[in-house]
Parts: structure tokens; C-alpha cells; sequence
């Protein structure tokens, strides 16, 4: 009996979300019968004298009267039926009708556990708010054990669910709890296209009848107001029968500042040189924002005097620099900060630095001469404590000894030509971010350089086709006035630009290189990515700016010493020395700044690292990680091995702690900051219309902080409203009957 | 029938009813002179009219003045008072027996009878009795004098009904008997075969005597109040029934009124009076109301 009773119920669950009411409900059906049976078995007597006239009553009226009491009692009946289906909260949708397709449901959360997900508000989390949905849908599905299924992905990772396909019951609840408890709220920004793609082909691989999709996220303009293909995706639910159910994890926007960049002139930081950083913050508010103060963590010890920031208007940026100064070469890290909002976690930002003691750049000399080199090694680095620069000079040969990369840039001065094997190094190392200034002088290979450094296109490390030979530019004489030097707008001169710089005026070009005769003089006319960014007063370029690979580069058309020109003796030269070594380093910034979330990729040369690296997360997580040893490929086959490991743990934002291990097992380390991603920080929402109307009018919209459409959605839709009204229609009906069938006094009988 | 006979003349119905000014009729046929006028011409007392003489008519009615003055013959007409000849017909039949209230139909056809006798012997009228249900089963000749009172109230207590009613023959029977015109007053729930009931009155009308039908009912058989489920068990061998009665009420009250209806007009169309009285009226409201309808329209007919 009781086996047949858990069997129905099981039968009864997918259509009604308390199967176990409804079965004695059902039997209670019997209840109007019986009691209207009873009724016929206890009669009262009477003796009747005009039964003439009530047996002739009875014989025109059986028809009717069968007819009405039946109808009365099918109206009992289903009263009865209804209220018991209303108590067992009957669900239907269109789709339950078949039932050959099996009485389950499956429920996949897709919870969004970006950034933005971590505001707070009062003792509450969005993303803490988005558990308690998962907990309050299992909770509901467990009442009805053995029909519910639920699959929780997180949006960081929804190829691989946290939970898959679990049957909801009692037992699956203690363990969700745990589950759910150890799930944090990540730092990303995370693409929710890709995350509801996973989903469908998750949720399709899924046989069950009825299937939704609940995606619960804070619903940002920023994520959801620019990627139309999410929309898109969205609505292809519905082609495959799969209910969609967009769950609010918040509900209103609340103010936030958010600390959206930190840079400064890192390529020329050095031991003992004030560093200067911007702070860049942008107010997501809709009010302005004030009373804002800037803290900065400089090796983990607070500055003493936290920086006041002016007011800033609703959805404007503001910056504030300040300098840093660094006592010890070495590592070292800057974290900025705000005080704590509504998403405390976009307020801060990290730096690493890798300080030397001063930046060594080199400084490749033509000839004998290196009058030139030392001019602006003298330039760079008159007092090294005062810049941080350190340079070396050397000869061409170098450029095949030393290794490149550790320069920050390298000038090429008044060379001649290269030896073959030295173009290659140069030619990967400025590809791969480093900087390099050309100087020409009088013995260059004009010849040499248009074939083999020059390529068309803008492709070489050399930006053009030299003429034959170096040129003189008279003086300047009333015939011909100005000075010999015209800038063209360029941040390189931007120290320069505003006012008439007399010093700048006073330099006088005697002698310079003219492109060849067919080379086009103007930008436009190459349009290879060349840009001339100053000309000499007779109109032929002189400065020439272009990149190669990830680096830049910088190329002027005459000497760097004094034997073509009489800048060297300017003041303006130092001043355009140290902003142009600035400029071409300044590709190496990024490299000490990542998004959260972005793999930290290492690959080393076998022949100078251990297999082993050492990876410390800025919650002092150490992972000890054995590469993967791969045969080197390429232009670096030698036979040798490289080992190579990607970590992605990279969630946290602050600074991590690399450490690889050399031959002799003394450790190396790098440091890399990584911080949040600069779109989180607006917490605009989208409308709810707006979503609508993107998406189409097929989905839900729900909150998390109300919890009644759980119930509804449960295993589609519960149709508790259409019952009630049904259960009037047919109360009504049935008071109607009963109130035709009592016949109550209309006359007082036959009148006398 | 060990039942007092006297409960048919409660004290209080008679002294009500002795109040009464019945006047019965006004044109009684009958010998003793009271308040009733005769309908028939005879040789006693009061001139009516004159009548052109035929012949056939007594000679000795011709007012021979009038032949004087005019040469033509009249005849005298004259009216006679006589006293009224009453004879009550109740019906013991089966059916008289249902009560819903205090009394049954039984109970209220006789107290009925009773006040009437009470009343007719009271103004030296005769009064005579048939009760009767199948067949009749008590006769009480018709009398003027007082002590008559007791031998009817004697015989309706005797008999104790359980018959079905045959009414066609009683009145055939009835009608053979009162060779005398007079009144004839049925007491009955008229829940007899129609067409022999309409046979009976139309014997009865036919030689001459008023008829006033007393048609009591009870309550419940005019309203029929029953409700719940309820096995009516016919009388007179009419069957049962099991049914809710508030479904079949509307029909019943159909069928009922189609029949009330049925014998009103056969009553109108035949002279006969007809009344309709609940076993819940009180007696002198009844016979008050009866009488004063009676008298109304006989008049108008007799005019």
C-alpha cells in the first residue's frame, strides 16, 4: 500500500508541488457522492394524501431532476477537486500535457561572480544574495524529491558546473550548504555571452522535460547594454523549450568611485628618483562625490599623509599624481587606495617595480669617434642619482654580445652599418618593446640602410630610403628667415610646445641627411605608418617616429653630437635627451600591470631555470608548480629545452610573486601587479525594460529578495490564480444549481 | 370509536359561531317560516307578482279582480317562508385522515358539519348527516329538533375512516334519497375519482337542491412546505414515493392548481358553491366568509 502510495506520488509530483496532499484530496471527491447517497437512504416518512398530484409532478420532472442533481453533484465534486489540487499547488504548462516526455526538471544557475557582484550593501552581498537564490531553489525542489535536478556554474568558469545534474533532495541540501559556502566572488570582468553559450550546451545535453535557466547577476548596463549577441543568445532558449529566468542579485544602483588607473614614468624609475604616479578616479555616482582621500601603500607601509582629492562630478574622471621615492634597488610595490564604497574592491590598485639603480641604456657609436655618444651619455646622465639612467657605450659588435633586452633602450649613433648578426637581436629586441633612437652622422652607409634596414611599408627598424649623401642647410638669412628646427605637434615636444621657446629657436642645423630623391616626403603620400614629427626651416623632415613590433622608434636625420648641428650646446638638448629616452622606453609599462584573471604564462630556457617555479599569490598562497619541459622551436632551436607553465589563479588583484630557480638553485624574482578591470566599477543597472527589450518578452525577470516566483517557476508555472478563479466559477454554479434545486418560496403556494 | 363525539363542538367555536348572523339563503324551500325565503310560489302568505294564465294552472289561483277589471286571466303568485332542509355530506375517507397541524382534514370536516348542524338546528331547520367514504356509513335522517344535534355528532364519532372514497354513487345514492329540494353541503378533500364527482353534482343540481362544496385541505397539501428526502406514502392505496419534495414542489403546485382550477370552473359553470378551506382557518372565519359569499350570489343569480 505504501509502495503504491510513494509510486503515485511520484506519478502526481511534476504536477503538483505537494503530490502527497493531493491523493487524499482526490479521495475526498468521494465525500459529495457519499453524502449525497446518505441523503437518499435517511428519508423521513410521511403519509400523504394528494399523492395524485405529486406523482404527476415526479413523472414530468424525473428527466430534469436527474439531470440537475447529477450536474449539482459533478459541481460538488469538482469544488472538492479543485480546492485539493489548490492545496497540493497544482503546476501545468502547455509543455506537461505530453507525458511521455518524463516527469523531471532541471534547473541550471549560472551565477555571475564578477567584480561588480561583490557590492554590499547593509550586512548583504549581491553575489551573497545570488547563493541564497541557488539555496532557496534547491530547498524547493528537494520538497518533491526525486523530479528536481540542479546544475550551479559559476560565469568565471561555466564549461565545468560546481554542481552538475544533482537530484534535489534532503541529503543534497546539507551538502549544497557547504558548497555554497565556499564559493567566493571573483574580481574579473567576465564575458556573460560566452557563460550563457556554456550554459545552453550544458543545459541541452540534458534530457528532462522541463528545463530553465536562471541566470543571476546584477544586471549592469555596462554588461548588458553593449553586447547585443547576449540578447541574441538569450532568445535561443526559446527555440529549444528551455524557460528563462533572469534573477536580480541587485535591485538599485548605489553610489561608487572607482580608482581606474595608476601610471607614471616607470621606464625611468630608478633608486633615490622621485616617481612620479597618477592616480586616475572616476565617480560612478549619480551624485558628486567629495571628501575623498587617496592613500598610498608603498611596500606595504602606508604614506603618512593620505592625499586629498578635489570633488568630482557625477560620471566624471579626475587625477592626482604624486611622487614616491624608492631608497633600495629591487622590487618593490605602490598600492593606491580609496576609502571603502558600495564595491570597495575597485579602490585600490597595485604596481610592481622592478628598481635597478639606475636604467641602463646603450648607446652604439659609429666610429672611433664616440665624442657624439658621450654627448648624450653626458645628456642622459650627467649626475645618475639625478636621473636614474645609466648609459653605455659600446660598438657595433656589442649588439651581438649583450643581451638586449635588459636595456631600456638602445641609440643608434651615427653607425655606419651592422654587422649582419646584429640586426636580429636589434630587430627582436625593439619588436618585443624596446626603444631605439637612430642619430646619422657623416659616415653612414646610406646604402647599407636602405637595404637592410629599411623595408617597405614602415616594416624595418628604419623608417626611410636615405639619399646618397649627407646635404648643408644654409643659415638662415632675411631672404630665408626661421629657425632650423620645426616641431610638428608630438608628445615628444609636448615640453616644448605652448610658448616661443627661444632655446629651441636658437639651434641651428648645418648639415643633415635628405630622404632619397623618390621617397615621399609627406606622411599622407606614404601612409606606412611613418610620421614625421619635425622638419628642418627648408621643409626637408628631419625627426621620423614609428613603431616596430611593440616597440618605437625614433630616427633623426642628423648628427647626435655637434658636427652637423649645434644642439649639443643648447639647454634644450638635455631636456629633449631625457624625454626622448622617456619616450621610446615607455613600452615596458604594461608589462608591470595586468587585468585580474589574465594567466601569468612563463617560458624559460632550460638552460638558465629549473623546472620548478614558485608562484605566491598577495594572500600568500604559495604554489610550488613543475614546468612542462618542450623542445625550444623556431629561431631559438638550439637542442634546447624550455619549460613553460601557465598559472591561472590569477583572480586576486594585488601582486604576485614569481620565483624561478637558477641552475644553482638561487632564486629569481619578478613581480607582477594585477588589478581589477576599470568597466566593473560602474554599477548602473540595466532596466528592466530595457532588458526586455532586448532580449524579446519571453523571459522572466525576477528578484532575488523576493523569493515567491521560486515557488511559481518551481517546475514552470504554477497556475494558482487561474485555480482560484476556476474554483469561484464553479462554486457559483454550484450555489446556482443548489439554489434552483432547493426551490426556495417564490409563491406561498396555490393560491385559495 | 371510543372518541367523544363533543369534541367536535368545542366551546369556543360555538360560542363564535353562535354570534353569527347566518342568513343561509334567503329562498329555502321548507314549512317552517324563519328567515329563509322559499324559491318556490305555493299558497301561503305573501303576494309576489301575477302570471298570465295557461292552461294546467289551478283555477283556483286566478285572482278574478284583475279578470274583472281587464277580461283577462291572471294567476296569483304567492311566496311561501318555509324552513331549510339541510343535509351534510362528510367525507371519512382515508385521505380526510392527513394533519400536518393541530387537526386533520378529518377533525376540521367534522367540526365543520358540526357548527352547521349546531347552527341549522339552532334556527329550526332540519338537518340531516350522510358520512360516508367507500360507501356511506352513517345516516342520520333530517330533523328540526334540538336533541338532533346529538345522534349527528354521534354518528361522524362513530365512524373511524379508512376507505377509499367512491363519491359517485354516494351522491347518486344521496340525490335518490332527498326526494325534497334543499341544501346539500359536501365536506370533503375531493381527492376522488373527478369525473364521478362531477356526475354527483351535476345529479344533484339536476334535482334542484343547492350544493355548497367544502373543499378542506390542509396546509401542507396547498403549500407543500416538505423539504429534505422524504417517502411519501400515499393514502388510499396510491403508492409511495421517494424524492427531495422542494424538486418536485413547483410541479405538485401545478398539478394542484390545474385540479383547484378544474373543479372551480365546473362549481361556476353548475351553480354549485365551492370553497376552498385550510385546515388553518378558524371555523368562523370559514363558514362567515362561505356564507357571506353564498348569499351574494345567489342573489344576483336569482335576479
Amino acid at each position: 500500500m505504501a509502495e503504491m502510495f510513494s509510486s503515485l506520488t511520484g506519478w502526481l509530483s511534476p504536477f503538483f508541488l505537494n503530490p502527497a496532499i493531493f491523493i487524499p484530496g482526490a479521495a475526498l471527491i468521494s465525500s459529495p457522492i457519499i453524502i449525497h447517497l446518505l441523503n437518499r437512504l435517511r428519508f423521513r416518512k410521511v403519509r400523504f394524501a394528494a399523492m395524485e398530484f405529486l406523482l404527476q409532478s415526479q413523472k414530468r420532472n424525473k428527466r430534469r431532476i436527474l439531470f440537475e442533481q447529477l450536474l449539482l453533484l459533478l459541481m460538488r465534486i469538482l469544488a472538492v477537486l479543485l480546492i485539493a489540487a489548490l492545496i497540493a499547488r497544482f503546476v501545468l504548462s502547455a509543455d506537461q500535457l505530453s507525458l511521455l516526455q518524463g516527469p523531471r526538471s532541471h534547473h541550471f544557475v549560472l551565477i555571475d561572480d564578477s567584480l561588480s557582484m561583490r557590492e554590499r550593501w547593509e550586512e548583504k552581498t549581491a553575489f551573497g544574495e545570488a547563493l541564497k537564490v541557488v539555496q532557496r531553489l534547491a530547498e524547493e525542489g528537494a520538497r518533491r524529491p526525486g523530479t528536481q535536478k540542479l546544475s550551479v556554474a559559476l560565469l568565471s568558469d561555466p564549461d565545468v558546473p560546481i554542481i552538475n545534474g544533482e537530484e534535489l533532495n534532503q541529503q543534497f541540501l546539507n551538502k549544497l550548504r557547504d558548497d555554497l559556502s565556499n564559493l567566493k566572488c571573483g574580481h574579473q570582468a567576465l564575458n556573460l555571452l560566452e557563460g550563457v553559450e556554456a550554459a545552453r550546451r550544458h543545459v541541452l545535453q540534458d534530457r528532462a522535460v522541463f528545463r530553465t535557466l536562471h541566470v543571476v547577476s546584477d544586471y549592469r548596463e555596462s554588461d548588458w547594454g553593449r553586447e547585443p549577441a547576449l540578447a541574441q543568445a538569450i532568445k535561443s532558449f526559446e527555440q529549444h523549450q528551455i524557460g528563462v529566468n533572469l534573477v536580480r542579485a541587485v535591485t538599485q544602483k548605489r553610489p561608487n568611485v572607482s580608482l581606474v588607473g595608476l601610471s607614471g614614468e616607470l621606464q625611468t624609475a630608478a633608486v633615490n628618483v622621485p616617481l612620479r604616479l597618477t592616480a586616475t578616479i572616476r565617480n560612478s555616482s549619480e551624485q558628486k562625490s567629495d571628501n575623498l582621500r587617496l592613500t598610498v601603500i608603498q611596500d606595504g607601509k602606508p604614506l603618512p599623509v593620505s592625499i586629498p582629492i578635489d570633488a568630482i562630478d557625477p560620471g566624471k574622471i579626475a587625477t592626482k599624481s604624486f611622487e614616491v621615492v624608492f631608497a633600495t634597488p629591487g622590487r618593490h610595490r605602490v598600492e593606491v587606495s580609496l576609502d571603502p564604497d558600495a564595491l570597495p574592491e575597485d579602490n585600490a590598485l597595485h604596481l610592481a617595480l622592478d628598481l635597478l639603480d639606475a636604467n641602463p641604456v646603450l648607446l652604439i657609436h659609429g666610429g672611433e669617434d664616440t665624442a657624439a655618444a658621450e654627448t648624450i651619455a653626458d645628456a642622459l646622465a650627467a649626475d645618475p642619482s639625478l636621473t636614474g639612467i645609466a648609459p653605455l657605450i659600446q660598438n657595433p659588435e656589442a649588439l651581438r654580445r649583450l643581451r638586449l633586452e635588459q636595456y631600456r633602450c638602445i641609440y643608434m649613433i651615427g653607425v655606419q652599418s651592422l654587422p649582419a648578426d646584429a640586426i636580429l637581436p636589434l630587430k627582436k629586441y625593439v619588436a618585443e618593446g624596446g626603444g631605439l633612437v637612430w642619430y646619422i652622422g657623416e659616415s653612414t652607409n646610406a646604402e647599407f640602410y636602405n637595404a637592410e634596414l629599411y623595408e617597405d611599408g614602415g616594416a624595418g627598424i628604419f623608417p626611410v630610403r636615405l639619399g646618397r649623401t649627407g646635404m648643408d642647410l644654409p643659415r638662415a638669412t632675411d631672404l630665408n628667415p626661421g629657425p632650423d628646427l620645426v616641431f610638428i605637434e608630438h608628445p615628444l615636444f609636448a615640453i616644448f610646445s605652448g610658448e616661443e621657446n627661444p632655446f629651441v629657436a636658437a639651434v641651428h642645423v648645418d648639415r643633415f641627411f635628405p630622404l632619397a630623391d623618390d621617397f615621399p616626403r609627406r606622411d599622407a603620400e606614404r601612409d606606412d605608418g611613418v610620421k614625421t614629427i619635425a622638419t628642418l626651416r627648408n621643409g626637408q623632415p628631419l625627426i621620423f617616429e614609428h613603431r616596430h613590433g611593440e616597440g618605437r622608434v625614433v630616427t633623426c636625420l642628423t648628427s647626435a653630437g655637434g658636427a652637423w648641428n649645434d644642439w649639443p650646446q643648447n639647454p634644450s638638448y638635455v631636456i629633449l635627451q631625457l624625454e626622448l629616452q622617456k619616450y621610446v622606453s615607455k613600452t615596458f609599462e604594461k608589462l608591470d600591470s595586468e587585468l585580474v584573471g589574465t594567466p601569468i604564462a612563463i617560458s624559460v630556457s632550460g638552460s638558465l631555470y629549473a623546472e620548478d617555479v614558485e608562484i605566491a599569490t598577495p594572500d600568500e598562497q604559495v604554489s610550488r608548480i613543475k614546468m612542462v619541459a618542450k623542445a625550444a622551436e623556431g629561431d631559438d632551436a638550439s637542442g634546447d629545452v624550455l619549460y613553460q607553465t601557465t598559472f591561472r589563479e590569477t583572480d586576486r588583484p594585488g601582486v604576485y610573486r614569481v620565483t624561478l630557480y637558477d641552475p644553482d638553485n638561487r632564486p629569481q624574482e619578478r613581480w607582477l601587479a594585477f588589478n581589477p578591470p576599470r568597466t566593473e566599477g560602474d554599477l548602473t543597472l540595466a532596466t528592466d525594460q530595457a532588458l526586455l527589450e532586448r532580449i524579446g518578452g519571453n523571459v522572466a525577470i525576477q528578484t532575488a529578495e523576493n523569493f515567491d516566483w521560486i515557488r511559481q517557476s518551481d517546475a514552470q508555472q504554477e497556475i494558482r490564480y487561474g485555480l482560484i478563479i476556476f474554483l469561484l466559477i464553479v462554486l457559483m454554479i454550484e450555489q446556482f444549481l443548489a439554489y434552483r434545486l432547493s426551490y426556495h418560496t417564490r409563491q406561498a403556494g396555490v393560491a385559495v | 370509536m371510543t372518541q367523544d363525539y363533543r369534541r367536535f363542538l368545542q366551546p369556543e367555536a360555538l360560542s363564535r359561531i353562535s354570534r353569527l348572523e347566518i342568513r343561509a339563503r334567503q329562498v329555502v324551500e321548507g314549512f317552517l317560516s324563519g328567515l329563509h325565503r322559499s324559491p318556490y310560489f305555493g299558497q301561503s302568505v305573501e303576494f309576489v307578482q301575477h302570471r298570465e294564465y295557461v292552461s294546467g294552472d289551478d283555477i283556483r289561483r286566478v285572482d278574478w279582480k284583475v279578470w274583472s277589471k281587464t277580461d283577462k286571466f291572471y294567476i296569483k303568485l304567492y311566496e311561501e317562508d318555509t324552513n331549510l332542509r339541510t343535509t351534510l355530506l362528510v367525507d371519512l375517507s382515508e385521505s380526510m385522515q392527513f394533519r400536518s397541524g393541530a387537526m386533520s382534514k378529518y377533525d376540521y370536516g367534522c367540526t365543520i358539519a358540526a357548527a352547521l348542524a349546531h347552527l341549522l338546528l339552532k334556527q329550526q331547520d332540519s338537518v340531516g348527516l350522510y358520512a360516508f367514504d367507500e360507501n356511506i356509513r352513517a345516516q342520520v335522517p333530517p330533523s328540526s329538533r334540538r336533541n338532533h344535534l346529538h345522534a349527528i355528532l354521534q354518528s361522524l364519532a362513530q365512524n373511524d375512516p379508512a376507505k377509499k372514497t367512491g363519491i359517485e354513487h354516494i351522491l347518486r345514492q344521496v340525490a335518490d334519497e332527498q326526494t325534497q329540494r334543499g341544501m346539500i353541503v359536501l365536506i370533503s378533500d375531493l381527492l376522488v375519482e373527478r369525473e364521478g364527482l362531477y356526475k354527483g353534482l351535476k345529479m344533484l343540481r339536476h334535482r334542484g337542491h343547492d350544493v355548497l362544496v367544502m373543499h378542506v385541505l390542509d396546509d401542507e397539501e396547498i403549500d407543500f412546505t416538505y423539504s429534505g428526502t422524504t417517502r411519501f406514502e400515499g393514502m388510499e392505496e396510491l403508492g409511495e414515493l421517494v424524492c427531495d419534495p422542494r424538486s418536485l414542489r413547483e410541479g405538485y403546485l401545478d398539478a394542484l392548481r390545474a385540479y383547484l382550477d378544474d373543479i372551480r370552473r365546473f362549481c361556476a359553470r353548475h351553480l354549485v358553491d365551492y370553497q376552498i378551506i385550510r385546515t388553518s382557518e378558524y371555523l368562523d372565519a370559514a363558514l362567515l366568509h362561505y356564507f357571506n359569499h353564498r348569499l351574494g350570489m345567489r342573489q344576483g343569480v336569482r335576479k
